[in-house]
């Protein structure tokens, strides 16, 4: 009878986890890390928090500083719109749908490229490229994932396209983050910070990476800090995201306020400052199509 | 002088002990010093660093990297590399180049590298995907990369050949990347990755300095297997262990003392200052003979004690030996005049290492021999039995006193120097065949390079570096233009260039693909916002510096690169005179500059620039100088006249030789002259020094007697001190690096004519023009 029950309360135990596990988050839906949570939870949260799934809509400036190794810099700014769509919205074949207007250099005012990412993982994205000098719209073959992203130090997955099927991970420890020294402000962040230290190796071999460690803070929910490995286990490249508090409708939003990432073979390294971030303000579907892009008003 | 000498010799003597301490603890701290000398070849050394197209070669290095480019080319035996195993090949060295030390990744080209990629346009856009990521998985995906790689021009035969047995992976390191790491690493690959059906060849400048490396160590070998041989003659001069042992570890001490220096100025051993310890070793031993032969000269006095001939040898030596070592000292000091790197080196440490030799041979061996017994008389006797040698120096009077002999002697030497003439008159600059001059074509390395050539052109690569003079002035329409016009106008003018690529190419495939594909839009576009467009798209599709290989990131610089079938002079004139041609009537003040020429062909250009115009001022300082000191120490301008002929016949003899036979001057000839005039006039020096003193001071009673005394006793010891100078000189033909093998031919060669002429001209001369510096008083009887 006792082993019955225990055997009972394990399978109960274990039908939990499973549902846990299988659960997807929900879009629109804010979600916090919380303790007990199962090390796949944590993770699909991270994703939730780094593409700002928890929003309906964003927007933000994006200021890109290229700094190569004897210190010349480049910078570049643009728009970013992204609504945020899925299984709750209207249209639930659509992840999200995003439009990047280019402001700067005034060279290529204008310029645009809207992307549409689906919800099937194993559907590309869509790509138009918007050329104000021709007036044209072209569609274009989106980036690979391990190309630059914006010609950055960031791989297109990096910043726009992992996910959470893309690795295996495993849990090295819960710490206080040792702090980044960031070499673009010379300041270092979020030394002591509550993390989850995380060990993520990609699923694809060969890649450009054998694995990452990423340090997952617990307030934000998402990575702070990631360590890449090259195939030969050297570590190559390193990744500072800062964060904000913002309460939209009362719920709290953290979304990423600053990028940076260092490449160490190179010495080059990459900012990208994200300014004036609105939240949910109502922006509509059809807005992200090519005749936005045709009307553009630069 | 003669005072000085005999204050000399004196002051040797006295405090001859102290000398030997002082010796052996110089050379103890060298010995030190040396004890981790390295190997290691930089191939900017071997060019004129200040001349303009190796300034433009540096600037366009500095800006667009490309400085350590190595290539590796993969060659299929049987069907072509569009297989999974050859294929498979590629994506893994590619990847392997990715991840080694010190790799500028955003130049590696290979068909699997992250920044080739295939643009394909339609009706609405276009789409770009790296060209080859994955092995194809089976013959479909085969025949669609084969069809993507016809329709890449910057692919196909770039990349593949014509006819797809080859395919070409390059890769660029940063400046200060070890040479030796990356030659063993390429070393490793290539041989991991050939097999039955395949060959790599890998090249490139690192790749060149590596096996330079490889090749030195031999010349170590060679040193002392020179060593043995110049014991054996000095046995044969001597027959006597002292005879062999003392010129030895003299000039030992002076080659490790040349060798400290070396070090301690901060050269390495390279291919060119490796033969400094040959040089000092081989000159230091011809010095030594002098000094025996005139010790053992003195030891045939049975009374005399050792410190008595050592006081008497060096009184009579000291003046032809300091002058033979500054003259040797002028040699090098001269060539400080030629502009590559590693001459002067080679200049510095011989001219160090020779002074060096002066002290251990006029210092430190007659301390040491000062406190030897008297040599048995037996070795004295022996050393004075060269029956054969005495018999053919006793002969050589006879050029002087017969008139008819005289007279053919003479006709000879002009007929001889007619023809040299006639021979300098054809000379090339410059050579032709593949790869580098510094190495023989056979060689591994060559042999790469030709098949790279061969299949691929581009080791034949004339840049032209394109400066808009402020940011972002090339995102400009006009500008564009004009490169792309010289471009094209030379790709048609020039009749060996066989591809040419710049910035416009990328412009233009990009403005074809915008508009559909269609052929009339392979164009620049004249709005300067679209190429702004088009830049940045370029810009924000690659890793930071991708790009920068082809235009700088602020777009204030590109380049053009122009591919040559091959480098012959003729080639390179033609390049070089037609951009400059184009350059004058095109360009006006205020419009974008073009600077030219870099590359392996601007490279060559400099080299053969320099060649052509070094050697002769370098001849005629060399000669100056030799004719001032000489007639400064004899007191008589004819003396500086008399010994510069058998100089300069020498120095005619052997570039007529080359322009005779059709071999190319190349970089190794640039020390040609002023070390044959250098070294050479030593011969001379001892046997005109010797023919005054005979005359002067032994007073024999006719020329012909003083002369002969001359000969057998001076005009020996030039003999053998020039056969040993000339041994340890021609050894330098067994080594695997032909600019030595090269330099050791045609140096040993001027010497040996110096010899003989010393021995044979020289005395011919005296006897026709009877100078009055040797002869005070009417001296002739014939």
């Amino acid at each position: 009878m006792k082993k019955w029950l225990i055997c009972l309360a394990v399978l109960f135990l274990a039908g939990i986890c499973l549902t846990v596990q299988a659960k997807e988050l929900e879009f629109h839906q804010v979600y916090k890390i919380k303790r007990g949570m199962s090390l796949d939870e944590i993770m699909k949260i991270t994703e939730h928090v780094q593409y700002t799934l928890f929003a309906f809509d964003y927007q933000s400036t994006g200021n890109v500083l290229f700094i190569d190794k004897s210190g010349g810099t480049r910078t570049r700014k643009f728009l970013r719109q992204r609504i945020v769509l899925g299984s709750n919205s209207l249209s639930p074949e659509y992840k999200y749908k995003d439009l990047v207007i280019f402001t700067q250099p005034t060279s290529v005012k204008g310029l645009g490229i809207l992307t549409w990412t689906y919800s099937d993982p194993g559907r590309g994205q869509d790509q138009w490229l918007w050329l104000p000098s021709l007036k044209k719209v072209r569609k274009i073959s989106a980036a690979q994932v391990d190309d630059s992203f914006m010609g950055s130090d960031f791989t297109v997955e990096e910043i726009t396209a992992r996910t959470f099927d893309d690795e295996t991970f495993r849990l090295l420890g819960e710490e206080k983050f040792k702090g980044y020294p960031s070499e673009i402000d010379n300041k270092t962040y979020y030394k002591g910070r509550d993390c989850y230290k995380i060990e993520c190796r990609p699923k694809r071999d060969p890649w450009y990476y054998s694995k990452r460690i990423t340090w997952v803070d617990k307030e934000f929910g998402s990575t702070i800090c990631d360590e890449v490995y090259d195939p030969k286990g050297r570590l190559y490249k390193t990744i500072l995201k800062r964060y904000k508090l913002m309460k939209v409708d009362g719920k709290d939003y953290y979304p990423q306020i600053f990028l940076e990432v260092k490449d160490l073979r190179t010495g080059h390294k990459t900012g990208i400052v994200m300014e004036d971030i609105k939240f949910d303000q109502g922006l509509k579907e059809a807005y992200f199509s090519e005749r936005t892009l045709r009307r553009s008003k630069w | 002088m003669r005072n000085f000498a005999i204050k000399f010799a004196n002051a040797v003597i006295k405090y001859r002990a102290l000398f030997i301490v002082i010796f052996i603890f110089i050379s103890l701290f060298f010995l030190y010093v040396i004890r981790d000398i390295d190997f290691e070849t930089n191939i900017d050394d071997f060019y004129p660093q200040r001349h303009p197209y190796v300034s433009v070669q540096n600037k366009l290095t500095g800006i667009f990297g490309g400085l350590n480019q190595v290539s590796i080319a993969i060659h299929v035996k049987e069907g072509d590399i569009l297989n999974p195993d050859t294929l498979g090949k590629v994506i893994r060295i590619t990847n392997e180049l990715y991840l080694m030390d010190g790799i500028n990744a955003g130049r590696i080209t290979s068909l699997s590298a992250r920044k080739i990629k295939f643009i394909k346009a339609f009706e609405e856009g276009f789409s770009t995907e790296r060209l080859l990521r994955e092995v194809p998985e089976n013959e479909l995906e085969m025949m669609s990369l084969r069809d993507k790689i016809v329709l890449s021009p910057n692919v196909y035969i770039r990349m593949v050949s014509r006819d797809f047995k080859s395919t070409l992976i390059q890769a660029d390191f940063q400046r200060g990347a070890s040479s030796r790491s990356i030659f063993s690493k390429l070393k490793e690959i290539k041989k991991r990755e050939a097999d039955d059906n395949t060959e790599v060849y890998i090249a490139g400048r690192p790749i060149l300095e590596g096996w330079l490396d490889k090749y030195l160590p031999k010349m170590l070998k060679i040193l002392i297997l020179t060593a043995l041989v110049v014991s054996v003659i000095l046995y044969l001069t001597f027959r006597s262990k002292r005879g062999v042992i003392l010129p030895l570890l003299d000039s030992s001490m002076a080659t490790l003392w040349g060798l400290g220096t070396m070090k301690l100025l901060g050269f390495r051993l390279d291919p060119t200052t490796i033969l400094v310890p040959f040089l000092i070793l081989s000159l230091g031993i011809s010095h030594s003979i002098h000094f025996m032969k005139h010790y053992y000269e003195e030891m045939k006095d049975r009374k005399k004690t050792s410190k008595a001939a050592v006081k008497r040898t060096l009184e009579m030596l000291f003046v032809p030996g300091l002058t033979a070592v500054i003259t040797d000292g002028f040699g090098f000091l001269s060539l400080i005049l030629i502009p590559l790197g590693t001459i002067r080196s080679m200049a510095l440490a011989a001219g160090f290492g020779i002074f060096s030799n002066f002290l251990t041979s006029f210092i430190f061996t007659p301390s040491l021999v000062s406190f030897m017994k008297h040599p048995k008389i037996l070795e004295v006797q022996r050393e004075e039995r060269h029956i054969i040698v005495d018999k053919f120096l006793g002969r050589l009077v006879h050029f002087s006193t017969h008139k008819k002999a005289r007279l053919a002697l003479v006709s000879i030497f002009l007929i001889v120097v007619l023809i040299s003439i006639s021979g300098i008159k054809k000379i090339v600059v410059g050579d032709n065949s593949s790869g580098s001059s510094h190495l023989y074509p056979t060689s591994d390395y060559n042999q790469s390079e030709k098949f790279i050539n061969a299949d691929f052109g581009g080791t034949n690569s004339c840049y032209i570096l394109v400066d808009g003079g402020r940011p972002e002035s090339l995102i400009d329409s006009k500008a564009l233009n004009k490169i792309d016009a010289l471009q094209q106008y030379l790709l048609k003018n020039v009749a060996q260039a066989g591809y040419a690529v710049s910035i416009t190419d990328y412009i233009k495939g990009l403005n074809f693909a915008m508009f559909s594909g269609n052929r009339r839009h392979f164009i620049i576009p004249e709005n300067n916002k679209t190429i702004a467009e088009y830049l940045f798209l370029y810009e924000i599709s690659t890793f930071p510096g991708d790009f920068e290989p082809v235009i700088t990131s602020d777009y204030s610089k590109a380049n053009i690169k122009v591919d040559l079938k091959d480098h012959k002079s003729s080639t390179i004139t033609d390049i070089l005179d037609k951009t400059k041609g184009w350059i004058k009537s095109n360009i006006k003040k205020g419009d974008i500059s073009f600077e030219f020429a870099g590359g392996d062909i601007g490279m060559l250009a400099a080299i053969n620039d320099i060649i052509s115009k070094s050697i002769a001022p370098n001849v005629l300082l060399i000669s100056v100088l030799i004719f001032a000191y000489i007639s400064f120490i004899f007191g008589s301008l004819s003396a500086g006249l008399l010994l510069l002929v058998p100089l300069l016949f020498s120095v005619a003899i052997i570039f007529g030789i080359f322009g005779l036979t059709g071999m190319s001057l190349t970089c190794e000839t640039l020390p040609l002259a002023a070390l044959s005039e250098g070294l050479g006039v030593n011969y001379g020096i001892y046997v005109l020094t010797r023919l005054y003193q005979e005359v002067n001071r032994f007073r024999h009673p006719t020329y012909k007697e003083a002369l002969r005394a001359t000969l057998v006793t001076s005009g020996k010891a030039v003999f053998f001190s020039g056969m040993i100078v000339s041994v340890g000189i021609f050894v330098w033909l067994f080594s695997d690096i032909r600019l030595q093998a090269r330099l050791g031919f045609t140096l040993g060669l001027t010497l040996i004519i110096n010899m003989i002429a010393s021995l044979v001209l020289l005395p011919v001369l005296i006897t026709i023009f009877k100078p009055k510096f040797i002869f005070k008083k009417a001296y002739f009887e014939d």
